[in-house]
């Protein structure tokens, strides 16, 4: 008998003789039970060949993609302090989160050289759109990330009159009406 | 027109017009507020709870006593001051709102699988927006459909409803009769003793209820509260009823979760 397709915790999926118990299943009196809501799935048992696939249940991936250690993402400056800025993540490797995670950005994580001598007012204002890298798992205030390299800093940036800015080097952005230079940590365009 | 209830007591039905085995309606939602790892809101009745879970997360440790290897979990419950008949203050030393939540907290942990989450902490927030009896009952059901939306492993669902006892014993003895300011009950006692099923607010404090709650399509029992007395040959059949509206509330909570399951299949 193939186990179904979705289950709902508590449900039998199949006798322990024919799968292996996975993630997401446990076993009552030798039948497999599934313990989450979720399709299922068997795979080769890849460390011994031989014996029962595995029939795990794994969660719909409709949940919002968790940040790892060097995980590009895209977020927005929402609050610059002496030593750290704070921003929304709005983009997990290429994937629009559905809610905004929170990061922050540490001074010496603005740029790889002369990190002691980084003021965040002459690289990021409240609002900029930044590519950055996550460093750091950190803990219930946010992950940490980094914008230390030449592709990651500022990707969309306004000036003070509110107008969108192109970027001219690596630490200047211009206002693309007035054309007046504002200081940032520019990302090399890709 | 008002609903003419005079002919009830007659045809045996109840104060709400329900035969003693009837269940009230069960509306449930499932991922109602997206901020949270998952939540449901549950109707049984005029009984509504919402119910918030998060975690498994970290959990800040209080007092440094660790529990070994297993998820601690902490149960909420914060009654609304327009929930009941009459305003009232919620107490935050509330006892009967620690016991409840103590009950549940107990229940819970008796189904999650809380071993694979060691110091961690899930903690699961109830709201009672209005209440009208099956209180319990109502907060286990909505706590499990909220676990089943965060994805906590559990072992089956848990599942709760009450039941309760038209003594006449009282009667026979010739003490005061308890239902007489009820015209509904207190023709009902003159037939039997019957078990009811699924109290509402206004049966609940007249007769003598228990709440039962069971794992999944077994019936092994693993919530029993009664606070009333009751003469203890009734219990049985007051449990047996119990345990049978358990296994249809289950039904019920089933096709909300298959539904949200296939909901999500479809989505993502």
């Amino acid at each position: 008998m193939a186990p179904p397709s979705f289950a709902i915790p508590g449900q039998t999926l199949a006798a322990s003789s024919k799968y292996s118990p996975g993630p997401g299943t446990h076993l009552i009196s030798s039948q497999i039970t599934s313990s989450l809501l979720g399709p299922s799935d068997s795979k080769k048992n890849t460390i011994t060949p031989k014996s029962t696939p595995i029939l795990s249940i794994q969660r719909p991936s409709n949940s919002p993609p968790q940040p790892s250690v060097n995980t590009q993402v895209y977020a927005r400056i929402t609050r610059l302090e002496r030593l750290q800025a704070r921003c929304d993540i709005v983009v997990v490797s290429d994937i629009v989160a559905p809610l905004p995670l929170r990061g922050i950005l540490r001074s010496q994580d603005v740029r790889a050289t002369e990190k002691d001598k980084v003021k965040l007012p002459e690289c990021f204002v409240v609002g900029d759109i930044i590519r950055a890298v996550i460093v750091g798992l950190g803990d219930q205030q946010g992950y940490y990330l980094s914008t230390a390299g030449n592709e990651f800093g500022v990707v969309m940036a306004w000036s003070e009159a509110g107008n969108g800015c192109v970027p001219v080097s690596w630490k200047e952005v211009r206002d693309s009406v007035t054309g007046v230079k504002e200081l940032r940590k520019v990302a090399k365009p890709i | 027109m008002p609903l003419d209830t005079s002919s009830y007591s007659l045809a045996l039905l109840r104060l709400d017009g329900r035969r003693w085995n009837e269940l009230r309606r069960i509306h449930a939602q499932i991922s109602t507020q997206a901020a949270v790892d998952g939540s449901s809101y549950l109707e049984m009745g005029n009984t509504k709870i919402i119910c918030t879970v998060t975690g498994p997360a970290e959990g800040r440790r209080v007092g440094g006593g660790g529990s070994g290897g297993e998820a601690t979990i902490q149960v909420e419950i914060s009654v609304a001051g327009f929930s009941g008949v009459d305003r009232k203050k919620s107490g935050r030393g509330d006892r009967r709102i620690f016991e409840l939540s103590y009950t549940i907290e107990q229940a819970v942990q008796t189904t999650l699988h809380t071993q694979n989450y060691s110091g961690s902490t899930i903690s699961i927030n109830l709201h009672v927006l209005t209440q009208d009896g099956s209180l319990l009952a109502a907060l286990i059901n909505a706590a499990t459909l909220a676990l089943i939306d965060a994805g906590v492993p559990m072992s089956d669902y848990l599942c709760a409803c009450t039941a309760g006892s038209t003594t006449n014993t009282a009667s026979s003895k010739g003490a005061p009769r308890p239902q007489a300011a009820l015209p509904g009950l207190s023709s009902l006692d003159e037939e039997a003793d019957d078990p009811l099923l699924d109290l509402n607010g206004l049966e609940e404090q007249e007769l003598p209820f228990l709440t039962v709650g069971t794992l999944g399509a077994s019936e092994k029992v693993v919530v029993c509260i009664m606070e009333t007395r009751v003469q203890a040959t009734r219990l049985e059949e007051m449990l047996a009823v119990g345990v049978d509206g358990c296994k249809r509330v289950r039904s019920i909570m089933d096709s909300v979760v298959r539904d949200h399951g296939k909901r999500m299949v479809d989505e993502g």
